[in-house]
């Protein structure tokens, strides 16, 4: 029973802990970096990324009730076409910050536009802000249903425990953040601006491929020819590495060719922020 | 930026795009059924027909939430104990599809076989 006991808190701390990552993560790259890129504006965006996460959170609720009761709205296309829309908006605003990010560092080395970059791009903070929200409310709707679903089929003590098993998935997930804040106070500015853009890209890339899953799922295009490799025998994109991979940036074992023509495409468009300015001014 | 613009405007039109093909989801289209309970997925083997729209039913008839998760099918889903959903797949190639359940990793996958 006991051993019954500890697996089922483990596995119920491993799947929040799962479902939250990714939103944890987006959360504290953009406090970590904002707070170290625009020391002066500090307070202003710490507080627009925490009411986008409330925000987001308020939205996982929402979707978690729409998807338990009145599910008729998020059944069937519904929630894919939901997803997609999440998804795009997500990657798109992913791009638009690592743009924001490389015109702050370059706004850095030019003292004279740094003022009239900050001025101009103040109007990011909103960006900031819904960039959270959706991280939080893409990833929270399914562990809200996961532990109420629990929660509502346990009585008594046993809701506790899940409520228990639930915090300790919270928890784990904070100490990662924490490490992550931590971490980025260890490493110089630039050093910081770098990973962070990575991750931030390779998050799009991953929603990337969510919006082409759903996009293909709808009938919109066609994949366009079928599987052109599997590689699922080095790399299984279904269990393991491969799945945290598969979900994270986007890795598919069996990719078909517009799977593959859309990565490329997002990495296009991502590859410009790393491209010198065409002219001697700092990009508008 | 030039270029985030012209991508959200393409994103925007696909995304106007989408009632189409939607707006012509009946009730013809073939059903069939996988039930999850704790983990535990039956048929573990559904056969299902290649390159024809059928939607399929899940219902979790378990005491925990369960998540239907395939990156081949591109489909995830998740349901409360005792909810139901559907969902609804065009056109897949013939082959074996993968599926498991997202909350239960430590059971065994399902296979979605189409012929």
């Amino acid at each position: 029973m006991s051993t019954d006991l500890t697996l089922q808190i483990f596995e119920i701390a491993s799947v929040v802990w799962r479902e939250s990552f990714e939103a944890l993560l987006v959360v504290g790259i953009l406090l970590a970096w904002s707070t170290r890129a625009a020391p002066e504006a500090r307070g202003r965006a710490t507080s627009w990324i925490l009411a986008g996460a409330g925000a987001g959170l308020a939205l996982a609720l929402m979707l978690a009730l729409i998807m338990s009761r009145a599910a008729g709205v998020l059944e069937g296309d519904g929630e894919d076409i939901l997803q997609m829309i999440m998804a795009a908006l997500a990657a798109i605003l992913m791009l638009r910050m690592v743009f924001w990010m490389r015109s702050m560092d370059r706004g850095q080395t030019q003292d004279l536009a740094d003022r009239a970059v900050r001025h101009a791009e103040a109007g990011n903070w909103p960006g900031l802000a819904t960039l959270a929200a959706l991280a939080v409310a893409r990833e929270g709707a399914e562990t809200v249903v996961f532990l109420f679903g629990l929660m509502a089929a346990s009585q008594g003590w046993q809701a506790g425990f899940v409520v228990a098993s639930g915090l300790s998935g919270f928890v784990l997930a904070a100490i990662s953040f924490w490490a992550f804040k931590a971490g980025s106070k260890l490493v110089s500015r630039t050093v910081l601006s770098r990973v962070s853009e990575v991750l931030l890209l390779m998050l799009g890339s991953g929603l990337t491929m969510i919006v082409v899953d759903k996009v293909i799922s709808l009938g919109i295009f066609s994949p366009m020819t079928g599987p052109l490799w599997d590689s699922s025998g080095l790399l299984d994109d279904g269990s393991g590495f491969g799945a945290f991979l598969a979900g994270l940036v986007g890795y598919r074992a069996r990719p078909e060719l517009l799977p593959l023509l859309s990565l490329g495409f997002y990495w296009l468009i991502a590859s410009l922020a790393y491209a010198p300015p065409l002219t001697g001014k700092s990009p508008a | 930026m030039r270029a985030i613009g012209w991508l959200m405007r393409l994103l925007a039109a696909a995304v106007l795009m989408v009632p189409c093909p939607t707006a012509f989801a009946e009730d013809e289209d073939p059903v069939f059924e996988v039930h999850f309970s704790n983990g535990v997925v039956s048929p573990s083997v559904i056969e299902v027909p290649a390159n024809t729209r059928f939607k399929l039913e899940l219902h979790n008839d378990g005491s925990t939430p369960i998540e239907f998760e395939s990156i081949p099918l591109r489909k995830e889903k998740v349901l409360a104990p005792g909810a139901s959903s559907f969902l609804v797949f065009r056109s897949l190639s013939e082959g074996n599809y993968a599926f498991f359940d997202d909350f239960h990793l430590d059971m065994p996958p399902a296979t979605l076989v189409a012929r």
